[in-house]
């Protein structure tokens, strides 16, 4: 069931009849909200851990000319080979390109969010080449054609019942709702096509410039088998995913496990520099990096450049109320929740309905207070609005709503009389002191909440008599 | 009738929710301040922060409705909202909205003396027991804009605790978003219910008699709920709550 | 070229927003904490403790023979007559080649790489367990350093269902700060010289995403254990 290329409305609207994805969601961000506060709840001091995240995050991106050079030529001087990539074409064409020149048949791949930004799976496919998801979650929705709905728990919208079925029937799992088989299932199956592979494809958590290498973080070990398993390994790496130096992994490592699944540090960090050295056991014989631009190095110098320090622990999914509720695929792009409102339309421009995804928050700032780099998430969906007025993308009636709001607010005679006006008109529809129906656009709150009738005199007017009365009295 | 006299002086932003809907919002702050020996100012003609046209995008809508208010509040000393929304819209969003304009500075300056009601009640007055009184469970909803941008809640609690007579019952996901968020209760309306209905599920969880909250518009929200689903749950704003008004109002 | 362009479009952004970068960017120090947790007097039982929460196990014990004998006891359990290990000099524990020599135990050759790569992961895959030493450890969180390279294969932490890791006393630290200062110290500049890979393990291999079951054991080993001498 691909909700894709439906309109935003139309996929909030199946979102929210969608019993079993409720379900799933509010166990999923339940648990990842309260792993996530115990976690840096049992820190000593959590907000200086996060001040820190966010200043080594800022000191990257005020460099990060000079530190993708530095990162490329560290690389490069090991041995490992770098692709510079201004859009997804030139990424794809690039590691099309390797595997058919290297007579790659078949791919495994660890997460990378950046290659669903650009849709590599499809393009390999295409050239003809097998590529396969080996994170568990990201395998299970490869296998049933969909796409992550959470950064962090891709398949957290598929009940256990759902996955085994699909394991049956790719697997040829016997049926079962147990877990551990499924789990084991998996893991056989899995590691035939790692031991197989040509080649492995990895995201990139952070490069870091000072030592020319990458960090790779996760829990299942997919990643270390990705990496180390096949002859030539891909990583890659948005170009904003940078640190310059190895110390600075004590911070950021801290606050990406905390704030993703509340744990103290992901399993498994592997911090690789260039393919195997000569007389190194194992490792890749040929490292490549894919360093990803996609409009990121323009968003740098426009007002949407902290978004940038993001580093993808999805803690603002799982907090927000309006993610709870309708899930990842409602937002329609690769990056969902409260961030992806904000990196979808900067990423992916073009989606037709993005300008829509900023409205899809009630600004509660929830998102700002679990980002471990404190991003101002609320501050930039509010400037992506204003971006999408100055565009004239809203609805229709918007305009007139507002200019007649602003009039009467501007003007103290008009807004006393519409105020008398639209008092006397709620007055006429009361029942029981309250309104159940209103009139367009307003039936959208009577929908399913009641309104007040607006009282016989407002604060001003009972104010300017008490105040008369005073003077007199 | 005698003006009370006192060393304070605030100027009263009942803000444009409370006063064209509730006026008895505006009249409990009143009464809670004047106990207080504050001596209260209501400049003439002041309407609205600009907080919907921002929200909405329309940034020279608010622009105007905002550049009119500070204008209107300019020299008039500490400002007082019983609204941690439009507190916070003051203090943290006119920066944004006035950035490189000519009110960048008075908006900065109108941002330093600007407060939501139980902020200069407990943090400037150190005022914790106003002389409440209700006969009833009370559950405290913290409203987001004045938790996260003003960090309003502890002085709510502390003013509440010292209601005679209630019982002050925690309220499961108290700091959760109600669901109203401005044009979005509208805009996305579909969202804004389902994020309702599970508030409503925590009120009634808490069972409780009085659902109290600093914002007029998240109380129009969770009431507008509860009322539709002919809760006998009531919804009110913290001021009726301290001034003794709670059934001043219908619904 | 793409580089340069690249490359360009970013000087152009940093020069409207550098300036306001490079105040946040001085908004709080960058150096991280040695710990973060408030450290334990006896370090190993920290990490013991914090290992136990991560399902993996921790044997603190007196001396090599101790040692020994644990290693002997879970080869054993395991009926393991071939690992994927570190060469036996690596791993600092005496006694370990004649341990493994009497029980009939070999070590498989884990050089994966040239022509016969498939083929000799396929000879690697059955093995039950995987033997190395490690950097150092990390008390307050559990965690396993091992720096790759000649003679420490990634493998042999990786790919059998158990992994045994021999750890001396004097190699915990309290925190992950304080493990990369350690590294930096005991490496300098030559961290990555003659070795590609450092990695950092907290227990078994784990995954939430059945329905957010916590399960072992999906790529990585399952089980952890290590010896602590």
């Amino acid at each position: 069931m691909s909700t894709h290329s439906l309109h935003f409305f139309d996929r909030v609207d199946t979102a929210l009849h969608d019993e079993t994805l409720r379900t799933a969601l509010n166990r999923a961000t339940a648990r990842f909200v309260g792993n996530r506060s115990g976690a840096i709840g049992a820190l000593s001091d959590a907000d200086t851990l996060r001040d820190q995240a966010r200043a080594i995050r800022a000191h990257a991106l005020s460099r990060l000319d000079e530190l993708l050079v530095r990162l490329a030529e560290r690389v490069e001087a090991r041995g490992g080979r770098v692709c510079w990539a201004s859009d997804g074409e030139e990424a794809r064409r690039y590691i099309a390109e390797l595997a058919r020149s290297r007579g790659v048949r078949s791919i495994v791949k660890s997460k990378s969010m950046a290659s669903e930004e650009i849709h590599l799976n499809e393009a390999l496919e295409r050239a003809g080449v097998e590529v396969v998801e080996t994170d568990l979650g990201e395998y299970i929705i490869q296998i049933a054609g969909e796409t992550p709905s959470h950064i962090i728990a891709p398949a957290i919208h598929k009940t256990r019942e759902q996955i085994s079925a699909l394991f049956e029937q790719h697997l040829g799992m016997p049926p079962t709702t147990e877990v551990p088989p499924m789990i084991r299932a998996a893991r056989q199956a899995l590691r035939q096509r790692f031991l197989r592979a040509d080649m492995g494809i990895s995201g990139v958590n952070f490069g870091i410039a000072d030592e020319g290498a990458v960090v790779i973080v996760e829990n299942e070990g997919n990643a270390r088998l990705t990496t180390s398993v096949p002859r030539i390994h891909v990583a890659i790496m948005g170009i904003e995913r940078i640190v310059e130096r190895l110390e600075d992994l004590g911070v950021m490592l801290q606050v990406l496990a905390r704030s993703a699944t509340g744990q103290k540090l992901s399993v498994y960090t592997s911090i690789i520099s260039g393919p195997a050295r000569p007389g190194e056991a194992d490792g890749p014989e040929e490292f490549h990096l894919v360093l990803l631009d996609n409009g990121r190095s323009q968003i740098l110098g426009g007002q949407y450049a902290e978004a940038l320090m993001c580093i993808r622990c999805g803690a603002c999914l799982n907090a927000c109320p309006v993610y709870q509720s309708i899930g990842g695929h409602a937002y329609g792009g690769v990056y969902s929740g409260p961030i992806g409102a904000i990196l979808t339309p900067l990423l992916q421009p073009d989606l037709p309905d993005n300008y829509l995804l900023p409205y899809a928050s009630s600004l509660c700032g929830a998102c700002q207070e679990v980002c471990p780099v404190r991003i101002a998430i609320p501050d930039l969906l509010l400037r992506l609005r204003a971006d999408a007025v100055r565009a004239g993308k809203f609805h229709p009636i918007e305009k007139p709503a507002i200019q007649s709001y602003a009039a009467m607010m501007n003007n103290p005679a008009l807004y006393r009389v519409g105020g008398k006006f639209a008092r006397l008109g709620t007055r006429l529809l009361r029942r029981k002191g309250r309104i159940r129906r209103l009139p367009p656009p307003l039936h959208l709150w009577t929908r399913g909440r009641d309104f007040p009738a607006l009282p016989a005199q407002t604060f001003s007017e009972w104010w300017e008599e008490r105040e008369r009365q005073r003077h007199n009295g | 009738m005698s003006t009370p006299v006192g060393p304070r002086r605030v100027t009263l932003f009942v803000t444009c929710i409370v006063d064209q809907l509730y006026p008895e919002i505006g009249k409990a702050t009143v009464e809670i301040l004047e106990r207080q020996g504050v001596a209260i100012h209501v400049p003439r003609g002041l309407t609205c922060c600009g907080q919907m046209a921002f929200n909405g995008g329309f940034r020279d809508e608010s622009y105007a409705v905002a550049g009119r208010t500070i204008e209107l509040l300019r020299g008039q000393g500490d400002v007082v909202l019983p609204s941690g929304s439009c507190a916070a819209m003051i203090r943290h969003l006119y920066a944004e909205l006035f950035a490189h304009s000519p009110y960048a500075g008075p908006a900065a300056e109108l941002a330093a003396r600007t407060y939501e009601l139980t902020e200069y009640l407990v943090d400037v007055l150190g005022v914790t027991d106003v002389g409440a009184r209700f006969r009833g469970r009370i559950s405290y909803h913290d409203a987001c804009h004045g938790l996260r941008f003003l960090g309003v809640g502890r002085q709510a609690r502390a003013l509440l605790a010292n209601v005679q007579e209630a019982e002050v019952r925690p309220l499961p996901n108290c700091d959760t978003c109600c669901g109203f968020g401005g044009l979005f209760a509208i805009k996305q309306y579909a969202i804004s219910e389902a994020m309702l209905e599970r508030k409503i599920h925590d009120v009634h969880a808490a069972e409780t008699d009085l659902l109290v909250t600093g914002d007029a518009s998240c109380m129009t929200q969770i009431a507008g709920g509860l009322s539709r689903r002919g809760s006998p749950i009531r919804a009110r704003h913290i001021a009726e709550v301290l001034a003794n008004m709670v059934d001043a109002r219908p619904v | 070229m793409s580089r340069d362009q690249i490359l360009a479009n970013l000087r152009t952004s940093l020069a409207s927003n550098r300036s306001w970068l490079e105040k946040e960017a001085s908004a709080a120090p960058h150096a991280a904490p040695p710990f973060v947790h408030p450290p334990a007097a006896n370090l190993v039982a920290q990490f013991s403790a914090e290992l136990a929460k991560l399902e993996g196990r921790t044997y603190p014990v007196a001396d090599a023979e101790e040692a020994l004998e644990v290693i002997g006891r879970l080869l054993d359990e395991r009926e393991a007559r071939q690992v994927i290990a570190w060469d036996l000099e690596q791993i600092d524990l005496s006694g370990l080649p004649a341990l493994l020599a009497a029980r009939g135990v070999s070590v498989l050759d884990a050089r994966v790489h040239g022509a016969a790569r498939k083929e000799r992961l396929q000879t690697l895959e059955p093995v039950s367990v995987c033997l190395s030493g490690v950097d150092c450890a990390i008390a307050e969180s559990g965690t396993l350093v091992l720096r790759h390279g000649p003679g420490r294969p990634r493998l042999a932490s990786l790919l059998a269902p158990t992994h045994i890791a021999v750890a001396h006393r004097s190699q915990l630290v309290r925190g992950l700060g304080e493990a990369l200062a350690f590294l930096r110290e005991r490496y300098g500049a030559a961290l990555f010289d003659p070795t590609s890979h450092l990695t950092f393990i907290s227990g078994p291999s784990r995954t939430a995403d059945i329905e957010m079951t916590l399960s072992l054991g999906i790529h990585g080993p399952p089980e952890v254990h290590v010896v602590v001498l």
